[in-house]
């Protein structure tokens, strides 16, 4: 098949119901986010209480608002998460929650989830896709009119990102603490053992392991077992338990139905239609004759190539670096490494004036949140970031020379403490970036913890 | 149809008891709390009752015949009490910190307020027990009335201080502040006791509505993290602070706690009595299950360090010269190496006891991915 048969084919019409309910999910579910958020004062607590923030590197101008504007803004994407739920200005709305959104996980590198960047990436690609032109309030107003289709390529967008997930996720879990030490999932699934009926299975190691393979094979597999009509029912099900069970087991959030919701994209593309019956307007079938291709829809295919290009080379740039990325977390964010690691951490930093040679111990503890610290200690990029923090807040105090180092301990997926970070190693002359971090100690494997 | 489903369903449950029965039963942690209560916590906090109650009998002789060998008597008194106060620090939950008991501030205050206290003495209200209970917490409990006992330059000094005009309110202040010990020392053990307000009761229900924490598992996990800040407050406020560590290099030794009495040391070993007491499960002759079995449940060899890291800890702080306030100056390298060796037992906790016990792994909404 040439490439302009190919074009031809992702251009040919299908039912829009499919990807119509995928929208209105997305938006209920972001709306049900951004409430939670704001009632679990979590605003507060991660972007108004904070002294220090742990920005990207590139986007260290990104600050939360001052004063009441977190509210506001959080108020602001719950409007537009509505929008795109009832499908009313989906396009501008999706637009401007993606920037809304994207903004407060740019503020701070401690709040880093896979599945919110999985939904920043959605709300973009979105942007492009005709959300509304089925199950939407901007149809029932007569805003949309024409027949419920939508050019293939518009659902295979969505299932390639959802797909990708998945397809990476499980691969990623294609690594020896996942395989042969049924880490982390052994030292998750103890923390149940005083559960009622299952908590001395989930105990035991055997359990672990079971679960640590069935869960690789799950996401290298669910996608293609959700694309195949006849395997599809179970593969569902599957969804559905796997999440069931992760959301009992691990309280992650709206996760576990964001990605049950997002399962329905493999689905036929009229699915829908089994329980609202048939559109008004019939579905064209594909033409035989190619309609003439404008330069936009080009220009709209390249960037759909660029973007899945990336998206598939990306998360592996951690091969670049070398040792454990779980360790070490060198491309380890942004590369669907979904709950590959369990690290506990304990850091201290060490300023000295290189002037006079006076030195403070300084305990992170005091100037970040509970949770910064706990995620810094872990996190060599982000101790880097609080050394420079120090290097400034005691320039401002009047030691504009200072060298910090780091006296950091952690330990990876249940095994013994470990340096983390060279203590010998000035961390203000190290820059943050793409360069490899040489002055992380590499990962001993060392003995298990626990038996 | 529905009389095979069933049978199946009886074939399973059967098959699934079976299966889980071959497997060890997992560590029993409401076990743990029960006995942490009742074998560790409750029967120091009555040891201190008792003690405290001795004080106060104690202030009450020095009050009525103020001589050296009675203020001598309540020196030594003090610090009998003061052991056993601070072997509870670990402790710092529930009644210790929470309404409406919030004990442990009214018992404890740490630095004293000197200048508070001086108003108070050269007030001409008559400092009564009562009038001390409604007195802020930055001029009552153990650390204001050893600011008032006690003298760095020794009894004489101290005595002379009863014994200059303005002696008679000094040691009303005294045997007020003692009576309002002895009073929050009862109350801290009946917020703990069956028969008071059960706050190990409570403990016990956590996850029921009411309960001070969510799960068993939340209750236990806030033992070990108690017994991570300890270390950690100890490290950093009782030898790293008078050690300069956080001014450039400048000895504080004005930041060492319990300086009239030159009892800081002491302290700091009763501290770590006490976290000790917690793991073992232990208190004078009482043995109970500690957070020891728990860690050895998961992990004999995590258990056997932290056991070698807590007597080595103490080791280190026990070769420190008396006083700290002097050593921190004349005997840096001493305090440094107990730090060093209290930063040690703080990452032992820190990061692998609670690895190994995962239970201390406490998730949030945002952890997990």
């Amino acid at each position: 098949m040439g490439t302009d048969r190919l074009i031809e084919k992702l251009r040919a019409p299908i039912d829009g119901a499919s990807l119509g309910v995928f929208g209105a999910g997305y938006g209920l579910m972001m709306l049900v986010s951004v409430v939670r958020f704001w009632a679990k004062g979590w605003i507060e607590e991660i972007y108004l209480v904070p002294r220090v923030f742990f920005p990207y590197w590139g986007f260290e101008w990104v600050q939360p608002w001052p004063g009441v504007g977190m509210y506001v803004h959080f108020a602001l994407l719950g409007v537009l998460a509505a929008l795109i739920m009832v499908g009313l200005w989906s396009r501008p709305a999706l637009l401007l929650f993606f920037l809304g959104f994207t903004y407060v996980e740019l503020i701070d590198r401690t709040t880093y989830l896979n599945h919110y960047y999985l939904i920043s990436i959605l709300a973009l690609l979105m942007v492009f896709l005709p959300v509304e032109r089925s199950f939407s309030l901007s149809r029932a107003l007569g805003r949309t009119t024409g027949p419920e289709t939508i050019p293939r390529w518009s659902l295979y967008a969505v299932r390639m990102q959802v797909g990708l997930v998945y397809v990476t996720a499980g691969l990623a879990k294609l690594r020896a603490d996942w395989l042969f030490r049924a880490e982390p999932l052994h030292s998750w699934l103890t923390v149940h053992a005083d559960m009622p009926l299952v908590g001395t299975l989930l105990a035991q190691r055997s359990t672990a392991f079971a679960m640590s393979w069935a869960g690789a094979f799950f996401d290298l597999f669910v996608v293609a077992f959700l694309l195949y009509r006849p395997t599809r029912p179970f593969a569902y099900a599957a969804v559905v338990l796997f999440h069931t069970i992760t959301g009992i087991l691990f309280p992650i959030g709206v996760f576990p139905i964001v990605m049950a919701l997002s399962a329905t994209i493999f689905f036929e593309p009229d699915w829908p239609r089994r329980f609202t019956g048939p559109p008004k307007d019939a579905v064209p079938q594909v033409s035989d004759e190619p309609a003439p291709l404008s330069s936009m829809h080009k220009l709209g295919f390249v960037l759909l190539t660029v973007h899945f290009v990336f998206q598939l080379v990306f998360p592996w740039r951690q091969f670049l670096y070398p040792g454990n990325p779980c360790w070490t977390e060198q491309g380890f964010r942004f590369a669907w490494h979904v709950m590959l690691i369990e690290k506990t951490g304990q850091v201290d930093f060490r300023v000295v004036d290189n002037q006079d040679g006076k030195n403070w111990v300084v305990y992170p503890r005091e100037h970040l949140s509970a949770f910064q610290h706990r995620m810094m200690s872990t996190q060599p990029d982000m101790i880097l970031s609080f050394a420079h923090h120090l290097q400034e807040e005691w320039s401002e105090k009047g030691y504009p020379d200072v060298s910090v180092y780091a006296d950091a301990w952690a330990s990876l997926n249940g095994r013994r403490r470990q340096r983390l970070i060279d203590p010998e190693v000035d961390l203000t002359q190290e820059r943050e970036g793409w360069k490899h971090k040489d002055w992380i100690v590499p990962l001993q494997d060392s003995a298990q913890v626990r038996r | 149809m529905r009389t095979s489903l069933l049978a199946f369903l009886v074939v399973a449950v059967l098959a699934a008891t079976q299966l889980t029965s071959c497997f060890s039963e997992p560590f029993d942690r409401e076990a743990m709390l029960e006995s942490l209560g009742t074998d560790v916590i409750i029967p120091t906090y009555a040891a201190f009752e008792d003690q405290a109650a001795a004080l106060s009998d104690s202030a009450e002789a020095f009050c009525s015949a103020r001589t050296s060998s009675r203020l001598g008597e309540l020196q030594e008194q003090w610090k009998k009490a003061r052991v056993l106060w601070k072997q509870m620090d670990v402790v710092n939950f529930g009644p210790y910190m929470d309404q409406p008991w919030r004990l442990g501030p009214k018992i404890d205050f740490w630095p004293v307020r000197e200048d508070t206290v001086e108003e108070n003495l050269s007030s001409d209200e008559p400092l009564t027990a009562e009038q001390v209970s409604m007195l802020g917490t930055s001029s009552r409990g153990l650390a204001t009335m050893e600011y008032l006992i006690f003298d760095p330059e020794g009894l004489g000094v101290a005595l002379e201080k009863f014994e200059e005009s303005g002696g008679e309110q000094r040691c009303e202040y005294t045997r007020s502040l003692a009576e309002d010990l002895e009073a929050n020392a009862q109350a801290m053990v009946r917020a703990w006791s069956p028969d008071g307000d059960d706050y190990l009761g409570g403990l016990l229900n956590s996850g029921e509505p009411g309960a001070p924490f969510m799960s068993i598992r939340d209750a236990s996990n806030e033992i070990v993290n108690r017994m991570l800040f300890l270390t950690e407050n100890i490290m950093r406020l009782k030898l790293g602070k008078p050690l300069g560590l956080e001014s450039g290099g400048e000895p504080r030794p004005e930041q060492v706690e319990s300086r009239y009495s030159d009892h800081s040391i002491e302290d700091i070993l009763a501290n770590l009595h006490g976290l000790e007491n917690l793991y073992r499960g232990r208190f004078a002759e009482k043995r109970g299950i500690g957070v020891q079995l728990w860690v050895r449940w998961y992990s004999p060899d995590v258990d056997a360090e932290m056991l070698a890291t807590i007597l080595r800890t103490r080791w280190a702080v026990e070769e420190i010269p008396e006083p700290l306030s002097q050593a921190v100056i004349h005997n840096p390298d001493a305090v440094q190496a107990a730090y060093d060796q209290m930063r040690e037992l703080r990452n032992m906790i820190g990061v692998d006891v609670i690895n190994a016990l995962a239970g201390s792994v406490t998730f949030n909404d945002t952890d997990g991915d």
